[in-house]
């Protein structure tokens, strides 16, 4: 059974680059929990939470990693930052400084990549230590991978701190006097301050008031263009995937079933899937005003996956096939890929955007 | 205006409702001077932001507004309901009921159901389902246990949980977030409420579950002909669901109008600046424009418009220093704001010119947030 998926799942695809070397290069990336059970907490079976994707980032760009809750889309993004260590393939970092293997990590190495790698998370509330003023939190990570000490960590901090719009007078204030958006800011900085490569940003956004996404995301966007950072930008909510992505990956219970430039993938998806997500979606244009699609069902059980395509007890044109054979993520078009039996023969709607516009 | 043969009267009637926090630090006026009606079978959708006072207003209906902190200050909440056999109107008015009172808690899960947006944590953990939805039916209805029992069942069927009668006994961490969603709905309408509160019911949720459980709500609605108080953050949402919309800052109502009106011609500044600011899934890929600054902190006391330090067209001297007026904007359209009162544009021609010459050099500068 693993055997015929690895065989299935585990070849390399990967846009085509053309001679320019990405940033970040995954191949057959797994990750599987165990389900213990009983006394003795033996393994019973798996949560194939992150189930053989590959797909590789240019330096510079966007890339969203978009899913419901449950798909892997988190825990891909934690396994490529090595929080958790991978089950099974292959993450290659492309850095000026040489080529890292995260897989592989030991010593210099290491600590290599936890400067040029780092995470914004979620929730600005939590994920601030209450007890360290904004000095000590956005300094932390210069203390920690020795990059700078005393005057010079100071100096980093509050040039840093500019950078993402707060002032230098809130050096020494704490978490609890400032609002959500400004405490994302906080934790921009902290990610920033040791001049990171790639960015992986855990729904940014998400926590936030609505007219404060809005700052934080054109502030991604500045940052990026500034200091040429690459981001993985996961995220549940497509219209703000729609804005900063340059390109999307579709995750549905721990595989990549789609992966294109973003205008292709909203516009024409080509995978059942993807289609389904964006016809959720509420539309906000005069005459279509609040039209979605319901689709019954919900995400299968991670540790129990169905045979075949994982999607296909929710797919409108499921047919035997879909049960049977497990469809590999293949080329539709352009550095647009695929993972669907019929990819090529369905006509599936996207988004229509709003031409008229609204000022 | 309702009072013609045939129409009834709104179910719900608040006027100029008054809710503050009297807190160590200071007061908040979480809910300052809110008015609004729902009628039968008809939809309110209320949006703000957090510590807009939205979910205060929700609970003021309901009467579970912590208190203290929370002191009703002023105004009304009339509750009409029609006798069904006989076709006469009884109006209670809910602020002047005991809270704790056996007539409010024969409202309660009776008259007025509402669903919260945890589902997670607003279901006890030790209870079944069942007991959960079983509980206010042996409170408001004459059925027994076993009666209970099988409606409750029932129930969980209407909803859409496969295999009721075994998942009646089942505990909320079996069921997964859309489907304690669907038994928190399954709770709320156990008793055939008129109104439906339902505070951000999907917020929690994935879209495609949240599209599902929209439209069982909708489905419950035509069926039962409830009133719903939609309160939600999400525009795009609330505009697909809701008849009219009420958009509240700061404890403010600054906009309320037709779901239409609030998207195809919104009035107030502020909801102008958000719809500049959110991302949406088919609007134009244009850079977000965000509103610069943060909501002010509630202790402030301000004279002026809540909205003045963040608002694009704000006058000087005449925002900040009184209270903005309801002005109504068109048929069942009013905002309140300066901008659209007569004694204002009367005495001071030449200050819309200056708000524009500001609105200008505002996009331009931008502030940090806007580069």
């Amino acid at each position: 059974m693993t055997q015929e998926r690895d065989e299935t799942t585990a070849t390399p695809i990967a846009p085509e680059t053309e001679g320019r070397t990405p940033l970040l290069e995954v191949r057959g990336l797994k990750k599987y929990f165990p389900v213990q059970q009983g006394f003795l907490r033996r393994t019973v079976g798996y949560v194939k939470a992150v189930d053989g994707v590959s797909f590789t980032v240019d330096p510079g760009e966007t890339l969203g990693i978009v899913g419901e809750s449950g798909c892997g889309k988190t825990t891909l993004g934690r396994c490529l930052l090595r929080l958790y260590k991978p089950t099974d393939g292959a993450i290659q970092l492309n850095l000026d400084e040489g080529s890292l293997d995260i897989m592989d990590l030991r010593g210099d190495e290491m600590k290599l990549f936890r400067r040029r790698a780092q995470i914004i998370f979620q929730d600005p509330f939590s994920s601030l230590n209450p007890r360290l003023s904004i000095l000590d939190t956005v300094g932390e990570p210069l203390l920690v991978n020795n990059v700078a000490r005393g005057r010079e960590l100071e100096e980093r901090v509050r040039e840093v701190i500019v950078q993402v719009g707060l002032r230098v007078e809130h050096l020494r204030r704490f978490p609890h006097s400032f609002s959500g958006g400004q405490r994302q800011r906080i934790g921009i900085a902290r990610a920033l301050v040791v001049n990171p490569k790639i960015v992986v940003a855990d729904e940014p956004v998400s926590a936030l008031d609505v007219s404060i996404q809005a700052q934080i995301l054109n502030l991604l966007e500045r940052l990026q263009q500034e200091f040429h950072l690459t981001y993985l930008f996961v995220s549940h909510d497509m219209s703000v995937v729609r804005y900063i992505c340059d390109r999307i990956a579709v995750m549905y219970a721990g595989k990549v079933v789609e992966l294109g430039p973003k205008a292709d993938l909203l516009a024409e998806p080509r995978h059942p899937y993807t289609e389904l997500l964006l016809a959720a979606v509420p539309r906000t244009a005069r005459g279509v005003r609040g039209q979605r699609t319901i689709t019954p069902g919900e995400p299968p059980d991670p540790s129990n996956l169905p045979s075949g395509c994982v999607f296909r007890n929710r797919c409108r044109f499921a047919q035997d096939i879909c049960a049977e054979q497990e469809p590999a993520l293949q080329k539709v078009d352009d550095n647009h890929f695929a993972s669907c039996h019929f990819a090529d023969s369905l006509e599936l709607e996207g988004i229509r955007a709003d031409a008229s516009g609204r000022s | 205006m309702h009072d013609h043969k045939g129409v009834a009267r709104p179910l719900v009637e608040v006027k100029d409702l008054q809710v503050h926090f009297h807190l160590v630090e200071g007061v908040v006026r979480a809910v300052d001077g809110m008015n609004f009606e729902i009628h039968p079978g008809r939809t309110l959708g209320v949006i703000g932001e957090s510590g807009s006072g939205k979910s205060v207003s929700a609970q003021s209906i309901l009467g579970i507004v912590p208190s203290p902190p929370a002191k009703l200050v002023g105004g009304e909440i009339l509750l009409n309901i029609e006798d069904q056999e006989t076709g006469t109107v009884s109006s209670v008015d809910l602020t002047k009921l005991p809270k704790t009172g056996t007539e409010y808690r024969g409202i309660r899960g009776r008259d007025i159901g509402m669903i919260f947006q945890e589902p997670m944590t607003s279901f006890s953990p030790v209870h079944t389902i069942g007991n959960q939805i079983m509980e206010s039916l042996l409170l408001h209805t004459d059925l027994d246990k076993k009666g209970a029992r099988e409606r409750a069942a029932a129930l969980l069927g209407h909803v859409g949980i496969p295999n009721p009668h075994r998942n009646v006994d089942a505990y909320p961490h079996e069921f997964s977030g859309g489907m304690r969603q669907r038994a928190m709905i399954a709770m709320a309408l156990a008793c055939q409420p008129r109104l439906l509160i339902a505070d951000e019911p999907t917020t929690a949720l994935d879209v495609t579950i949240e599209a599902q459980i929209l439209n069982l709500i909708q489905e419950l609605q035509q069926e039962l002909h409830m009133a719903i108080l939609y309160i939600s953050h999400d525009l795009a949402v609330v505009g697909g669901f809701a008849d009219e919309i009420m958009v509240m800052y700061m404890g403010m109502v600054m906009e309320y109008a037709s779901a239409d009106d609030i998207f195809d011609d919104p009035k107030h500044p502020y909801t102008q600046a958000l719809w500049r600011s959110i991302p949406r899934i088919d609007g134009p890929l244009e850079a977000l424009v965000p509103i610069t600054g943060n909501v002010p902190s509630p202790f402030a006391v301000q004279r002026g418009c809540p909205f003045y330090s963040r608002c694009p067209q704000r006058i000087a001297g005449v925002c900040d220093e009184s209270r903005p007026p309801e002005v109504e904007v068109g048929p069942n359209h009013t905002a309140r704001c300066f901008l659209y009162s007569e004694d204002h544009q009367a005495e001071s021609g030449g200050a819309t010119t200056n708000a524009a010459d500001r609105n200008q050099s505002l996009a331009g500068e931008g502030g940090p947030e806007r580069p």
